[in-house]
């Protein structure tokens, strides 16, 4: 109950609660809350005078709630003198507290007329900005080409500030640029986004219907990202090799596999094979042959087995180096 | 189920079998029997994507968005939204994509 009474912001939060049964005493009671709150703001009722409602109560979550409605209706009594009283029992750590200010100018401090137009005035600057700014990106969005520049420039800088933030204008601009083309030149912008794994899947993934050649690229620098991040299971690694394989074969299919994507999917691999063994034990070594990389990769993608099972693995008597988990071969 | 299996579906598979994204096998299971355990149909397939990890993880790698949690499987199947399923994700950027 007092971890609550930090921690509960609004009464609806357990009237509202579906955890708690409707019976539940302490939701009877929120619900109270509710309405004396209403009912006081709107100065239609006066709630009871109630001596333990102006006590700081420990384990009552709603109990600084209950002294600010008595302080409001003390001010709508015009009892300026009870409100100061209530007001000042207000739990320094209560929700009620953040209004203290607001009932002091109430009760006639005086009040820093720069100040208060200092913070409408910002309101009205930030709104003013938020408009200006919608209509300057619907405009921008117009020369797709020439934002998607402009974004790319300003990622990194907003990456430093926030990560989030930049994830959400990279997936918007990846969602709302991509009339032409496929966002993929902004996948270059990857590798110095926090975040990169993600960002270049997502890339990849919008690529898959009419590009399979760049989704490979992009899908590789993916896995390169979240390797490096290590923010991947071995589950998920075996999950996104596989699926490397069956981009590979796509690509294939609709001719688009150059020598130059095959030497590039093989030396990511390579970069990333270390941490990639730390996963995954049972993995063999990247081939070059296209044939064999796409074997290869499909194979990984089955290469999901704990290290004890690789330990027995590795007792038994080996004949070539070309070893795959489920394939054994003896010469 | 194939790659382009994966991206051509429609619907978000855990809303269908009214699971959630923390689901496990069992209860990808125990919900594919709720609805009759069908071999072929939307729910068939909603269940060879979630029915065990490997597939569950291929799914949410293949899929643009984080899926939206449901109970009421029935409901969103007639609710049918516009964005559900990856499908309706890559149909929107071919749709941009052509001339």
């Amino acid at each position: 109950m007092e971890k609550l009474t930090g921690a509960v912001v609004h009464p609806a939060q357990i009237a509202d609660s579906t955890h708690l049964s409707d019976d539940d005493a302490l939701k009877i009671s929120a619900r109270a809350v509710l309405e004396d709150f209403e009912a006081v703001t709107n100065g239609m009722k006066r709630p009871d005078s109630d001596d333990e409602s102006t006590v700081d109560n420990q384990s009552d979550p709603m109990s600084s709630w209950r002294i600010l409605i008595n302080a409001i209706a003390a001010f709508y009594q015009n009892d300026i003198t009870a409100m100061k009283i209530l007001v000042r029992s207000f739990p320094c750590n209560s929700p009620a507290a953040v209004l203290r200010n607001v009932f002091e100018i109430l009760a006639g401090k005086p009040t820093n007329p720069d100040a208060a137009d200092r913070f409408a005035n910002s309101l009205l600057v930030r709104r003013k900005e938020l408009s200006d700014g919608l209509d300057l990106l619907e405009e921008a969005a117009l020369y797709s080409e020439q934002l998607r520049n402009e974004i790319s420039r300003y990622l990194p800088a907003l990456a430093q500030e926030s990560i989030e933030g930049s994830k959400r204008l990279y997936y918007w601009a990846m969602e709302h640029l991509a009339e032409d083309e496929p966002l993929t030149e902004l996948d270059e912008l990857s590798v110095s986004v926090p975040g990169a794994g993600e960002a270049s899947r997502i890339c990849a993934l919008a690529s898959i219907r009419y590009d399979p050649d760049r989704a490979l690229l992009a899908w590789m620098r993916s896995l390169h990202s979240v390797i490096t991040e290590r923010s991947i299971t071995s589950s998920e690694a075996t999950a996104r090799l596989m699926i490397a394989g069956e981009l590979m074969e796509s690509a294939k299919r609709n001719e688009l596999l150059t020598g130059e994507i095959i030497s590039s999917v093989a030396a990511s691999l390579k970069s990333s094979y270390t941490m990639m063994e730390t996963l995954l034990p049972a993995l063999p070594p990247v081939p070059t042959d296209p044939e064999d990389l796409y074997n290869w990769l499909i194979q990984a993608g089955k290469a999901d087995l704990p290290v004890n099972k690789l330990v027995k693995q590795r007792k038994r008597k080996v004949k070539t180096r070309e070893l795959f988990l489920f394939d054994e071969v003896s010469s | 189920m194939t790659l382009d299996d994966i991206l051509d579906f429609p619907y978000d598979p855990w809303i269908l079998l009214g699971v959630t994204r923390e689901t496990d096998d069992k209860a990808v299971e125990a919900a594919w029997k709720r609805a009759g355990s069908p071999k072929s149909g939307i729910l068939s397939e909603a269940y060879e994507m979630l029915r065990d990890e490997p597939s569950r993880l291929r799914t949410i790698l293949l899929n643009p968005r984080p899926y939206a949690r449901a109970t009421d499987a029935e409901s969103a199947m007639k609710k049918h939204p516009v964005y559900v399923g990856p499908g309706a994700w890559y149909e929107a950027i071919a749709r941009r994509s052509r001339p």
